[in-house]
């Protein structure tokens, strides 16, 4: 049952480091892309051109969208800290694994998820929100598009735009799809959560404190 | 180890560590425990009979007994099910 356990154990604390580097990386590209649509809606708005209700559109979704990524790299960072300890000393284990060092990394990924339980929960939500806001982005990209078609230069105006609600709808997709993640991680834990407090049961009966 | 940590895992923690004997500060340090904790873990190891008492002149060191020894394949035994029979999380 060991090298069955070490392997599965391998497999899902990599999994859950890669969803967590993957999801650092779409914070930070979140926030900049925030930023970035400030100012330029605020340079427009400046310049006196375009509809200034789809400019002070754009300047919200945009500040929502820097807050968000910043409250994502800041939760990213702290579920990280905890994973990288384990991870060093999964990478450093000497072979075969003892029954009592796989059974240990179980116990620290149990209490690395009981700290983050709720921190996790939050980036299921956060990147539910962040998800909905780039799709939201992206349908603005395409209106304005549209809108564009009739300006002079339009053709360029709509490529453009359309270029832009590309990149905005696949982060929508994605930063979607890692909610999806987090909450199947959260399921599976909470899952083992749960049988962990009856296998205490037993723990506790043989301890002869029941 | 740090994080949230249930009593049964610390007493396993605990229990591992003095496979082979080891004195009191250590045990704390290794099992990020403060000072009143760890009295009251290892007070109630010993009473239970899972630790033994091993008196080196002004020093006392704990070392895990045989019933130690069942604790421990039990708890790994259950928390490698945890691992073994719910379907973990892949991408």
């Amino acid at each position: 049952m060991t090298i069955r356990v070490e392997k599965q154990f391998s497999e899902e604390l990599t999994s859950f480091f890669v969803l967590i580097l993957l999801n650092l990386t779409f914070g930070a590209l979140v926030m900049a892309i925030g930023l970035q649509f400030i100012i330029t809606s605020a340079l427009a708005m400046a310049g006196g051109q375009t509809s200034d209700v789809l400019q002070v559109i754009r300047v919200a979704i945009g500040m929502a969208g820097m807050v968000l990524g910043f409250f994502w790299l800041y939760t990213s960072t702290k579920i990280i800290r905890g994973l990288k300890g384990i991870r060093r000393e999964y990478k450093n284990r000497t072979t075969p694994v003892s029954d009592e060092t796989v059974t240990g990394w179980i116990v620290e990924m149990m209490a690395h998820y009981r700290q983050n339980r709720s921190t996790i929960q939050w980036m299921t939500i956060i990147c539910s929100l962040g998800g909905c806001i780039y799709l939201a982005l992206g349908i603005v990209n395409i209106v304005q598009g549209i809108f564009a078609i009739v300006s002079p230069g339009g053709m360029v105006m709509l490529g453009l735009s359309f270029l832009a609600a590309g990149i905005n709808l696949t982060i929508g997709i994605v930063t979607l799809l890692f909610s999806t993640w987090f909450r199947r991680y959260s399921a599976s834990w909470d899952c083992r959560l749960a049988e962990a407090s009856q296998a205490e049961d037993s723990l506790r009966s043989a301890m002869g404190q029941g | 180890m740090s994080g949230r940590r249930s009593t049964f895992e610390i007493y396993w923690e605990i229990l591992v560590f003095c496979k082979t004997p080891k004195f009191f500060t250590g045990i704390i340090n290794r099992c990020d425990l403060n000072s009143k904790t760890g009295q009251e873990y290892l007070g109630l190891l010993v009473g239970k009979g899972y630790l033994s008492v091993i008196k080196e002149g002004e020093k006392t060191a704990y070392a895990a007994t045989e019933k130690a020894a069942e604790y421990i394949a039990l708890f790994s035994r259950l928390y490698q099910s945890l691992f073994d029979e719910i379907p973990g999380f892949k991408l």
